[in-house]
């Protein structure tokens, strides 16, 4: 059989001010029928690949190959005409983010549709039937209704199958997927994968590019790692995965946090555990009787928690005035000095809400949170500063908690300023970047220049500088690749042991947690609906909820961990 | 995007031109020897010469020197407006975007009704109410730019305040007038003096439009919008009185936007 | 990504803020049928909400004038009557008329009905009521803003169509008209169409401004500017349009360059040149002051002026009324036009 993609070394570079070389020499062949998976990280250049697959790379790109067939046909050759027979009719094309990847303006049906004028598919009559056709068949309940809905409307599940279907409009040979789940909340990323999968098994060959390997080994029968624009290793999924040859595939595979990640660590590197202590630990050794974590009682010393909350509840005006929703019920959490907290849940669950609310920015409708025993709620000044600074915030977008105007230096000092004099705040600062693992010269530079993974050591460096007990992280390393992910896991997870700094951590990725945390609750519309040591939780969920949420984390092929160290 | 703007040709040309119009403005004689009042009847409308390089008026003045020593008063009503729209819209815009919630209500609305007016009618108005002159000049102009520059103002301000540095600023026990001085006004303000940069060719254009209805400085002063407005009855036999005070008067325009639009940009830069 | 759009310098008292941002979506979406059927509440409110609005500073705009009036040092009747405040009778039937005798709150309710009926006050220095006044002089305004903004329209999408996407000779050049159009005052534009085109060239007389021929320049005048700023908005809105993920999704679907431009890009495009017809609608009236003025055109602008120059407070006050009547009809219709047509408002996410 023919392969519907061959293609001999290709190469594509951007011919603007700077010349980047996204993809150098990378070979690549779809059969009929196949799913190849191209992963990498972000600047690997998976998805210029997959654009230069339609002919997509844009006007200043300069794309050269020894071989590129597509369709059977030569595609170095292809006139633009040609170009647009391929696509959306032999090459269907399902891009990331379905929000974004839908024209606003226009209808489920308007969108689809138009796939079906371009080439013609079905006589101008039956184009609405057609589409509803598309739709139900790729599991939307009700498409006449759907139909006539804008992408806004929809839920994420419904978006991305409504691109999907647009993707499939045109009874594709190969459809290219690009991060078919990226941004999608784990159930919802079940329910795709089911679906291209079983369009899979209809015989549609794909081409599935993806940051994760677990959702390739999902989809894909053969796996192509690239980094920095060439291919580093290839081969049969499972086979790539479980005995993977190339040094760069074992520190991506190891990187990846799960159950069987637990204890160890992720990335190379070490922090100097006796600096981080003797820097950011919350109790110095000559002050460990410090009442904030225990209180001697007649019949014995018991410990205090440094975060509880109790009853917590917090309501949210609906836009318009139409009533209120509850964001956070009636949550009850303790954690204790040195801990590690998890606390999950899929977008609109108000696990956001309930980070800020600990911190202490929000005041709860009900209930309290108390911080070392002592409420947010308290009117005595130095007390609720007292509190402030033993509660810090780690966000998702770190870059934008920094003061653009700002250098690093100042941005990790702020905190500390006023309390210290000007030397020592600058030393402290200097041997905090030391800790983190960033060189001096950052502390000069201007945050927007910093790399996702840098940002997040300088927000870590400037949580730790107050000596808190508790961090609260909220997402800290969605955003992140995983190499660069594992990095700041490792971080968090050894700055923790180090300076018992307890850390109550939310993510709504479920491997990220169980490698991490010690305790978990599970969130959902607001309530808690499942707690307790993470092994218990995640091992026996109970609530039904928990259990779907376990059942739809995609596993990695298993028994490669042992053989990775 | 880390390396500097690149400094154009066009916007050094730009800034130079500025420069000659400041200069013009503060010390004309320095540029010409010639009496812009200087009127000789037998050289009247005298089309371009090596004598007068851009002509002669009806009166046989020399339009070039009127030229430069017109660049005063636009410049000083053009930049006047400019102060009172910033720092009247800075004010409100600070109220409205860091006061309660009834207080933005008020001046947000208050500033749909100032809209509501054009702003050349706006001035009129004004001026129909306090009589001509330079300073009413200067308010009525000043007016009709306070809306922009408020509504920038605001929504800076509310950006800076729902920030993540705010809200992490607030994570240290930072007294609240510390996180509105530190962080909040700063970023809020900004770009002002690069909508000050902007603004100011339109408020040239404003008083000199406003000298051309006869409502600024009266005659015989050198003033563009007045000579453009004087040269509308000999357009027939002297064209170039109603073309080089316009020239002047869009080529400063044009210096200012140019300039403008460059520090915009090298301020987007830095996100 | 930043807009690439130029403020014209004539238009300092617009800003950009009126750019319709896109619509945030927050939270979980609800999607289900009960939902959808809100929705249709929703912009029932939407469209409620804004005509209510306009109501509002319509009330406010005839309150101010209001205000203004009795804020003024001196004597309130004097100030309205001008050089005749010497005139007894005339006096004596403004007070009444006016109702200046009476508590001040019942001056305001007296104000406050006349002016909606039309009855805008008498100009003493035309000896004539200002509503009738301004009735004769609408036409010729009218005229010429009407045609000045079709002609505006139709400059800005041919300008805006032609220069988007891959053209590099013709964008510089276009781009150096807009900044002399969008920089150079209208007055002057005017003055130079006029020397070029009426007395060096002959083509268009302006003598008879009540032929067809005397339109050209003024329309031209008001018209090129405008178009041009909004050329510039929609080019902006296009390209930006075509930046989005949505484009490239059309593309691979095998649309042309040409057909992702009508079809996806214009549209998205006109949603913020729609709001700048309405302001550029709105102002028309009032800006018509100067072209009418540069042109000796009879017309509300052209009262405007001689009435500043001799204080005629009423008149003043009768056209900045109906000049605000109008741009407040204008941007809320371009504001109602823009909920229809974006369903992102429609939904109901802001007002």
């Amino acid at each position: 059989m023919t392969a519907l993609v061959s293609i001999d070394n290709l190469s594509v570079s951007f011919t603007g001010r700077h010349r980047v070389d996204a993809v150098k020499g990378l070979s690549l062949s779809v059969r009929p029928g196949q799913a190849v998976a191209l992963v990498g990280e972000s600047g690997s250049g998976k998805s210029v690949t997959a654009r230069s697959i339609v002919g997509l790379t844009g006007p200043d790109s300069v794309v050269t190959a020894d071989r590129f067939e597509v369709a059977g046909r030569d595609a170095l050759s292809l006139s633009e005409r040609q170009w647009r027979q391929l696509r959306g009719g032999a090459i269907g094309f399902v891009l990331q983010d379905a929000l974004t990847a839908l024209d606003p303006l226009r209808t489920v049906q308007q969108e689809i549709s138009e796939v079906l004028r371009a080439h013609k598919v079905v006589p101008r009559r039956q184009i609405d039937q057609r589409v509803q056709d598309l739709l139900r068949d790729v599991g939307v309940d009700d498409p006449e209704f759907r139909a006539k809905q804008y992408a806004h409307q929809l839920s994420g599940g419904l978006r991305q199958r409504a691109l999907i279907a647009s993707g499939l409009a045109g009874q594709p040979d190969l459809l290219v997927v690009d991060e078919p789940t990226t941004a999608l909340d784990v159930t919802i990323q079940a329910q795709i994968l089911a679906l291209l999968r079983a369009h899979r098994e209809r015989g549609t060959a794909m081409l599935v590019i993806s940051h994760d390997l677990a959702v390739v080994s999902q989809l894909a029968d053969y796996v192509i790692v690239m980094n920095d624009g060439l291919a580093v290793e290839e081969g049969p999924t499972e086979e790539v995965l479980t005995h993977p040859a190339h040094p760069y595939t074992r520190d991506l595979l190891s990187a990846i946090p799960s159950q069987a990640s637990r204890g160890r660590r992720l990335s190379q590197g070490r922090v100097d555990l006796v600096a981080a202590a003797e820097l950011a630990a919350p109790v110095r050794t000559d002050q460990v009787d410090d009442p904030r974590f225990y209180s001697v009682a007649a019949d014995g010393v018991t410990v205090q928690p440094v975060l509880q909350a109790s009853g917590v509840t917090k309501f949210f005006p609906l836009p318009g005035g139409r009533g209120r929703r509850r964001a956070v019920a009636d949550v009850d959490l303790s954690l204790f000095p040195g801990q590690k907290l998890g606390i999950v849940g899929e977008s609109g669950s108000g696990k956001s809400t309930l980070a800020r609310v600990l911190l202490g920015l929000i005041a709860p409708d009900q209930g309290e949170v108390r911080v070392a025993g002592e409420s947010w709620a308290t009117s005595d000044r130095a007390a609720w500063r007292r509190l402030r600074r033993q509660v810090q915030f780690i966000s998702q977008d770190s870059i934008g908690s920094f003061d653009p105007r700002y250098t690093v230096a100042e941005i990790i000092a702020e905190p500390i300023l006023g309390q210290l004099d000007p030397d020592q705040v600058q030393d402290r600062v200097r041997r905090l970047l030391g800790v983190v693992g960033l060189p001096e010269r950052v502390l000069s530079v201007s945050p927007r220049l910093l790399s996702g993974g840098q940002a997040q050591r300088v927000a870590i460096c400037r949580a730790l500088a107050l000596r808190p007990t508790v961090i609260i992280c909220d997402e800290p390393v969605s955003a992140l690749d995983v190499s660069i992910q594992a990095q700041v896991l490792d971080l968090l997870n050894e700055l923790n042991s180090a300076t018992g700094t307890a850390l109550a951590f939310i993510s709504h990725d479920l491997g990220v947690v169980r490698h991490l945390v010690d305790q978990v609750i599970v969130m959902n519309n607001g309530f808690v609906v499942e707690q307790g040591d993470v092994e218990a939780v995640f091992d026996q969920p109970r609530h039904p909820y928990t259990q779907s949420l376990i059942q739809a984390i995609p596993q990695l092929p298993t028994h490669r961990q042992g053989e990775i160290t | 995007m880390s390396r500097p703007l690149r400094l154009r040709w066009s916007v050094i040309l730009a800034s130079l031109l500025l420069g000659l119009a400041v200069l013009a403005a503060v010390w004309p004689s320095l540029l010409t020897a010639i009496d812009p009042l200087y009127a000789n009847p037998l050289e009247s409308n005298q089309p371009p010469s090596a004598q007068h390089l851009v002509g002669t008026d009806l009166q046989g003045r020399d339009l070039l020197a009127r030229i430069i020593y017109g660049a005063r008063h636009s410049l000083i009503i053009g930049l006047g407006a400019v102060v009172v729209s910033v720092l009247a819209g800075t004010v409100l815009g600070l109220l409205a975007g860091a006061g309660p919630n009834w207080l933005d209500q008020l001046i947000s609305r208050a500033i749909d009704i100032l809209c509501a007016f054009p702003s050349i009618l706006l001035a009129l108005v004004f001026i129909a109410f306090t009589g001509p002159g330079v300073p009413n000049l200067i308010l009525a102009l000043g007016l009709g730019g306070i809306p922009s520059f408020a509504r920038v103002v605001r929504s800076q301000v509310q950006v800076a305040r729902t920030s993540g540095y705010v809200e992490q600023a607030s994570t240290y026990a930072l007294p609240r007038w510390r996180i509105i001085l530190r962080h909040v006004l700063p970023n809020a303000l900004g770009p002002l003096p690069i909508l000050a940069t902007l603004g100011l060719g339109g408020a040239i254009i404003g008083s000199s439009g406003m000298s051309f209805l006869g409502l600024g400085p009266q005659p015989p002063t050198a003033e563009w919008g007045l000579m453009l407005s004087d040269s509308r009855n000999y357009l027939r036999v002297a064209w170039w009185t109603g073309v080089f005070p316009g020239v002047a008067l869009t080529t400063v325009v044009i210096s200012a936007t140019v300039v403008g639009r460059w520090l915009q940009r090298r301020y987007e830069r830095r996100f | 990504m930043t807009s690439k759009v130029v403020q014209p310098a004539w238009s300092y008292h617009l800003d950009h803020t009126w750019l319709p941002a896109q619509t945030e979506l927050i939270g979980v979406v609800d999607d289900s049928k009960t939902e959808q059927r809100r929705r249709g509440w929703a912009i029932g409110r939407l469209i409620g909400f804004r005509l209510a609005q306009a109501v509002f500073v319509l009330w406010a705009a005839i309150t101010v004038t209001f205000v203004a009036v009795h804020l003024m040092p001196g004597d309130t009747v004097s100030l309205l009557l001008g050089e005749n405040r010497n005139d007894e009778v005339l006096r004596a039937s403004t007070i009444s008329r006016w109702g200046l005798d009476q508590p001040i709150w019942l001056q305001y309710l007296i104000y406050l009905r006349r002016i909606p009926t039309g009855d805008l006050g008498t100009s003493y220095t035309l000896r004539k009521p200002v509503g009738e006044l301004i009735g004769e002089l609408m036409g010729p305004t009218f005229q010429l803003a009407a045609t000045a903004l079709v002609c505006a329209i139709v400059i800005g999408f041919l300008l805006a169509y032609a220069t988007t996407g891959r053209t590099p000779l013709v964008r510089p050049i276009v781009n150096t008209l807009e900044l002399v159009f969008l920089s150079a005052p209208p007055f002057w534009i005017g003055i130079v169409l006029l020397a070029v085109f009426s007395f060096r060239l002959g083509w268009f007389s302006v003598i008879d401004y009540t032929s067809w021929e005397s339109l050209v320049l003024p329309v031209a005048a008001i018209a090129l500017p405008m178009g041009f700023y909004l050329a510039q908005v929609l080019r902006d809105g296009i390209d930006r349009a075509l930046e989005q993920p949505f484009s490239l999704t059309a593309r691979t679907r095998g649309l042309t360059w040409a057909q992702v431009r009508s079809h996806h890009a214009l549209r998205h495009a006109s949603l913020p040149a729609i709001s700048l017809i309405g302001l550029i609608a709105g102002g028309l009236l009032g800006g018509a002051v100067i072209t009418e003025t540069v042109f000796a055109r009879p017309g509300l602008g052209q009262i405007a002026v001689s009435g500043v120059q001799v204080k005629d407070i009423p008149l003043i006050l009768g056209i900045a009324l109906v000049t605000t009547f109008a741009y407040v009809v204008a941007s809320t219709v371009a504001d109602l036009v823009g909920i229809l047509l974006d369903p992102r408002l429609r939904a109901g996410g802001k007002a």
